[in-house]
């Protein structure tokens, strides 16, 4: 299995498509760096009474927490995909998965190392952009106290909630951890339809309509029962931990919900993996 | 003796005090809080605000606070930015309750167990400012409090003092409550989701130590345009 | 001698399409064994199911007496495979796609990789990236992936396919050369009769998933003959001797027919002639080429 694993990453490493999401991601921190830097910032923190603002809260922080929020949704599950939806489909199309599977490898060794390539990749482009959101943040905006800005859709939480530095940082790892784990049950769904088909759009494509279908689904009130149960409605909830106290029984249910995904969508192509004809 | 004349002398002896005891003016109760101010030329503290709301939610944001008589008055957040609550205003207010405010004696009352004296503030340009009412400390002539009204919210401050140097009395603490409806903060101008104001009770904490008063303080750090530490 | 393939009863279907019906193979040690058919005969999906891609509905293959369905692993630990067309990595050089298929069967030293890549000649080529390669160059690549990790099984579908004759004629010697000088036993399927009939020293003839017929070379070649019937009225007697299952005509002349039966067979075709008042003036046997031979037994199945 370790050879396996070793394998997989060669092979991730020396192919360009996988570079194509960090360096996507990197432009947009620019980008969005560049207009903070220039432009209007993006919340007024204006209040009428009660209160007035010192300083600006344009910084590094700030920087990793709007670009989560902006690329949560769309953005970083389309980048993982493209790559874990190309797994094993991509193996069938261009000829090589019979060429692996004829070797003396077990066919779930082969299916779990991929997994767990796959897995590392999303681990590894979530993370690089709360990294390079916060570099570049930092080094054109500086550093300082973290203020997120929840406008109620998070338990009907609303208003600024501000936190020094260290503790900013904190919380931001743990909502890019927890970020992670939303990507990867998007990601898990690529890995599925990779498995069972030989066509990698198909693999993508089927993941990212998945995604979009469920969402759409999630905002129209008729099917609000189901709405707990649809993975994207709790891709959001990373938003609960910056909040001041933070909703840890909704954090955890939606991290639960998001797992549960993972487990079976793997289990279901683990086991379908194991047993189908290699045609391609 | 004549009764008549015994009464007419009590009754002059109590007229007297009476009018000896005459209501202040807003003017007089002014110049008291003024003269508590008339030592000091600048002063810089450390600000500690803990601020629990519908609308803001901060622990312990730093920064700092620069005076410079008159009225200058700057605030430095000490890690990029922070939120104050608006009835924290130290420094000399006076200048400027007298140039935005039209003042009016409101009576005597009682803050915190001690006489005092209650102004009405009715701002001169409606705009950024509220109708307050200010508490004046009637033996110390130290504001110790505000009640405030915008809408359907209210704000309401007390005011602890420490005496620095042996000699300036300055703030020590002030702690705001507020209730009431209060408008959000205007997020993302382009957003379509309209939100209901939230209503609710918060408090706000300010502390203020490490007074550092007469150490003189160069103009450039109140126009220094960067605000951060 | 050692049973190293030993395919039992094996069948598959596919919805209601049955690829494959009640194959029984057995290799041996040392066999250089050819796998003959048609295309759409078999022979792919019967490959397949050898190298544990595809599942048996019915049967077992068993490589050096391990199940390859059930215990994939060891059954495939000594084997060397080459299914279709060869599959590579097209980003990666050749070399790197050899230490990458080698690494999966345990890995082996440097030398192994250069002395595969030497044995297709493709030392010179060995680091430009197999996207840059041609048709032929890839499928000796193939046979370089099946080879590096010194197997002792060859398992090859279609090996010299897309080479050009100097190609063919190399991978034969190689063959040879594989089987004559390390002993290793080869079990590969083609179209290409007469090189077969060069290479092999045993073959089995699939038809529509069934078996034909298998067995060293020289012995199939010998079980059916073509017997050259001078007699007169050739076409009548052709027609005469339609009925008959054991033999069939293949040819007719002015003054002869050619007929395939099996061995034996001669004399009850002459009786069979004779009594239906033909003139027989000579019967000569010939010994068929595996083509032939080919062509007979497949026309023999089509009919019936």
């Amino acid at each position: 299995m370790k050879t396996c694993i070793r394998l997989e990453i060669f092979k991730l490493t020396r192919k360009l498509r996988s570079y194509l999401g960090f360096g996507a991601l990197a432009a947009m921190a620019g980008l969005v760096v560049l207009g903070l830097a220039r432009g209007r910032p993006p919340f007024e923190a204006s209040f009428e009474q009660g209160f007035v603002t010192v300083g600006s809260y344009l910084n590094g922080g700030f920087v990793a927490w709007f670009l989560l929020r902006m690329v949560m949704m769309f953005f970083l599950p389309v980048f993982a995909c493209v790559v874990v939806g190309d797994m094993i489909s991509g193996e069938a199309a261009d000829g090589t998965l019979r060429a692996l599977l004829s070797r003396p490898v077990g066919r779930g060794s082969l299916f779990v190392a991929k997994f767990a390539v796959s897995v590392l990749y999303v681990i590894a482009l979530t993370l690089f952009l709360g990294v390079a959101a916060y570099a570049v943040g930092a080094i054109f905006l500086g550093r300082g106290a973290l203020a997120t800005f929840q406008e109620g859709t998070m338990l009907g939480a609303q208003g600024i909630y501000i936190y020094n530095e260290g503790e900013g940082l904190v919380r931001l790892l743990g909502a890019y951890g927890f970020a992670s784990v939303a990507v990867l049950s998007v990601a898990t769904i690529a890995f599925f339809l990779s498995s069972v088909l030989t066509n990698s759009l198909g693999a993508i494509g089927g993941a990212m309509m998945t995604f979009i279908l469920f969402g759409v689904v999630g905002a129209i009130d008729y099917f609000k029962p189901i709405h707990p149960y649809l993975f994207t409605t709790h891709m959001d909830s990373w938003r609960g931990l910056f909040l001041t106290p933070v909703p840890w029984g909704q954090v955890v249910k939606s991290l639960g919900l998001l797992s549960a995904y993972i487990v079976v969508f793997f289990a279901a192509g683990l086991a379908i993996f194991r047993r189908k004809d290699v045609l391609s | 003796m004549s009764a008549l004349a015994r009464a007419g002398i009590v009754a002059a002896i109590l007229l007297s005090s009476s009018v000896a005891q005459a209501k202040p003016t807003s003017a007089q109760v002014l110049a008291q809080v003024e003269r508590n101010y008339a030592a000091i030329r600048d002063y810089s503290a450390d600000v500690e605000v803990a601020i629990n709301s519908p609308q803001v939610h901060a622990a312990k944001t730093k920064a700092t606070i620069y005076y410079k008589r008159p009225n200058k008055l700057k605030l430095v957040a000490r890690e990029g930015f922070a939120v104050l609550p608006r009835d924290a205003f130290p420094g000399n207010p006076v200048a400027a309750i007298r140039a935005n405010f039209d003042v009016a004696y409101g009576g005597s009352g009682k803050a915190g167990g001690e006489p005092v004296h209650v102004l009405k503030l009715v701002p001169k340009t409606s705009q950024a400012e509220r109708t307050m009412k200010l508490l004046v400390d009637k033996r110390r002539g130290l504001i110790v409090g505000t009640e405030a009204e915008f809408g359907a919210a209210k704000f309401s401050s007390r005011w602890t003092y420490v005496r620095v140097d042996g000699r300036y009395w300055l703030p020590s603490q002030i702690k705001v409550e507020m209730s009431g409806a209060m408008s959000r903060p205007v997020f993302d101008p382009d957003e379509i989701k309209v939100v209901p104001p939230k209503s609710g009770k918060g408090t706000a904490l300010v502390t203020f130590s490490n007074y550092r008063v007469n150490k003189g303080i160069p103009d450039s750090v109140f126009t220094e345009k960067k605000n951060r530490k | 001698m050692e049973v190293i393939v030993e395919v039992s009863g094996l069948k598959k279907r596919f919805g209601s399409v049955c690829a494959v019906e009640g194959l029984d193979l057995t290799v041996e040690r040392g066999d250089v064994f050819g796998f003959l058919g048609p295309n759409g005969a078999g022979k792919s999906t019967t490959i397949r199911i050898m190298v544990g891609l595809v599942r048996p509905s019915g049967g077992t293959v068993r490589l050096f007496g391990r199940d390859v369905w059930h215990d994939r692993v060891r059954a495939l630990s000594k084997v060397g495979a080459l299914v279709e067309s060869p599959g590579f990595y097209k980003y990666l050089s050749a070399r790197q796609n050899l230490w990458l298929f080698s690494e999966l069967s345990g890995g082996v030293k440097r030398e192994a990789i250069e002395l595969a890549l030497a044995r297709v000649s493709l030392e010179g080529r060995a680091d430009d990236k197999v996207k840059t390669y041609s048709h032929g160059m890839l499928q000796r690549l193939g046979i370089a992936q099946a080879l590096v990790s010194e197997p002792d099984l060859l398992i090859l579908d279609e090996p010299t396919s897309g080479l050009d004759p100097q190609g063919m004629k190399e991978v034969r010697e190689l063959i040879l050369s594989l089987a004559r000088d390390q002993g290793l036993t080869v079990f590969l399927s083609s179209h290409l009769l007469h090189e077969v009939e060069q290479v092999c020293t045993k073959v089995a003839v699939i038809h529509r998933g069934k078996k034909m017929a298998a067995g060293p070379v020289s012995d199939l070649l010998h079980s059916r003959k073509r017997l050259r019937i001078s007699v007169g009225r050739p076409a009548e007697a052709a027609a005469a001797l339609e009925r008959l299952d054991f033999a069939q005509v293949c040819e007719v002349t002015a003054d002869s027919i050619v007929v395939e039966a099996d061995d034996g067979r001669a004399a009850e075709v002459n009786r069979a002639l004779v009594m239906g008042d033909f003139d027989v003036s000579a019967i000569v046997p010939e010994t068929m080429s595996l083509e032939e031979f080919y062509f007979s037994l497949v026309r023999s199945e089509d009919l019936h």
